[in-house]
């Protein structure tokens, strides 16, 4: 179990980078929705890369994740008001998210500083995830929209899974674990991110099979 | 012993669940307004669905009503251009003192076979589109039909109108003239009435037709549907405007017609 645990830490970049590999090798194909998820996939490889070359290193590589939590985010609500766009209120989003960039910016400036695990930003980040996510699969579940978007319905719904289980993962580590810091040993704490690390895992493979089952640009 | 516990338990719970009724809240709200979104967006689709077909009826209509013009036209000008000069020398040639009695009698004969061509041709065209309708308008072209009605002295039918010598668009005089006579074609053919009354009213900005007569009215449902009511109907909507049958003794319909 023990040993489990610690490879699913050791190989959660190996979907990311793949995920990015396959995303590049799309890219010109892919319609305007899934380009931009193509970015949040790239940002994350990047990422990725360099906190494991800092890893190795032996630097502290928490800067990385304040940056990745702001830009992932932004990413992200650009691809959902892409393809809530008409459904959503239009200034929603954009408003949202221009909050939640404040929000990290005095977050990690004033309270959690940028050498520490930003968890509040973290958790208000998954909370805002849950909700798109929510959100969209009601959406998706309406007959009218499936029509419409028809062609991207399948890879939405897979791109919208894996999001939504990633977050909800998240939601419970970064909450529910600080809460309950006090009462597990390091191999819990060591399970709790192996489980984070596995639901990392699952949404790449899923955004993978989203980008899959996308349609396809006819002239790039 | 267990009491600081339970504070503690209560102390993660507790925000965990508002954190969970937050979640629902928003994806409530974010819901509530795309359901509003989706019927605003049905609404649109039925509307433009409406003005599609409204525009594609207009056309074809206005089509119907070139195309009868033309053959209108083509029959008057040209079949009777033929027959009246046929008629012609039919005559020129029964005038000839050399011709024998037999052929005299066979020439008067095609001359009025040629004669009775020649009216049916004019009313052939005439139904089709009254030439005097182009030319002198719709009220015209009415106190015309109404004297046409009354001669034939099956229904004493009356005109009232406050339009004068003014004209409106080809549109709605072609559209207006075509109702009133389907109308009056069932006041005859079906009602079974002795009076019938037309009165055209024109405001600032539209057009009011009431049509009346002390007939059997609409007996049945089916029966409505075989007297070109919805015909009437189509073409009304078609000008921007609407048709109704209102109740009453005898038979009462209105148009109203934007101008």
């Amino acid at each position: 179990m023990e040993y489990l645990a610690v490879n699913f830490i050791e190989y959660a970049s190996i979907p990311v980078i793949l995920a990015a590999i396959y995303a590049g090798f799309l890219y010109h194909r892919l319609v305007t929705e899934m380009r931009i998820l193509s970015y949040f996939i790239f940002l994350s490889a990047a990422i990725e890369l360099v906190s494991k070359v800092m890893w190795y290193m032996k630097e502290n590589n928490l800067r990385l994740l304040h940056l990745y939590v702001l830009l992932g985010f932004v990413l992200l609500a650009w691809f959902y008001k892409t393809i809530l766009k008409g459904f959503i209120a239009p200034k929603l989003i954009g408003g949202v998210t221009i909050g939640f960039v404040l929000f990290t910016l005095v977050n990690s400036l004033f309270f959690q500083s940028l050498d520490t695990f930003n968890s509040v930003a973290l958790t208000v980040q998954a909370v805002l995830m849950i909700i798109l996510c929510v959100f969209t699969f009601l959406v998706l579940m309406n007959d009218i929209v499936r029509e419409e978007r028809q062609g991207l319905f399948s890879s939405l719904n897979w791109i919208n899974s894996g999001l939504f289980l990633y977050y909800l993962s998240s939601l419970m580590v970064f909450y529910i674990g600080n809460q309950f810091i006090q009462f597990y040993t390091s191999l819990t704490n060591q399970y709790l991110w192996s489980m984070h690390s596995f639901f990392s895992m699952l949404m790449y493979v899923c955004l993978m099979v989203g980008l899959w089952k996308s349609p396809r640009r006819l002239n790039s | 012993m267990e009491e600081p516990q339970e504070i503690e338990l209560l102390g993660i719970v507790l925000p965990f669940l508002g954190i969970v009724f937050l979640i629902a809240l928003a994806v409530l709200y974010l819901n509530q307004y795309f359901q509003k979104q989706l019927t605003q967006q049905k609404v649109t689709e039925q509307e433009l669905k409406i003005a599609q077909q409204k525009k594609l009826l207009q056309t074809s209509i206005n089509v119907q009503e070139s195309e009868r013009k033309r053959i209108a036209s083509d029959l008057h000008d040209e079949l009777g251009a033929t027959l009246s000069i046929s008629r012609m020398h039919l005559m020129k040639l029964e005038q000839n003192p050399d011709m024998s009695a037999e052929l005299k009698s066979s020439i008067q004969n095609i001359r009025s076979v040629t004669e009775s061509a020649l009216t049916s041709m004019r009313r052939i065209s005439h139904e089709l589109m009254p030439a005097q309708l182009a030319s002198f308008g719709l009220v015209k072209t009415l106190q015309s039909v109404v004297n046409q009605v009354n001669e034939a002295g099956e229904l004493s039918l009356t005109l009232e109108e406050s339009l004068g010598e003014s004209r409106m668009s080809w549109e709605l005089e072609v559209g207006l003239y075509r109702m009133l006579m389907e109308l009056v074609h069932n006041t005859i053919k079906h009602s079974e009435a002795n009076e019938a009354h037309i009165s055209l009213k024109k405001t600032f900005n539209q057009l009011e037709m009431n049509y009346t007569d002390d007939g059997v009215g609409i007996i049945s449902k089916d029966a409505a549907d075989g007297l070109g009511l919805k015909s009437i109907e189509a073409r009304a909507n078609a000008i921007g405007g609407f048709f109704q049958v209102l109740d009453g003794v005898g038979f009462h319909a209105r148009v109203i017609l934007p101008t």
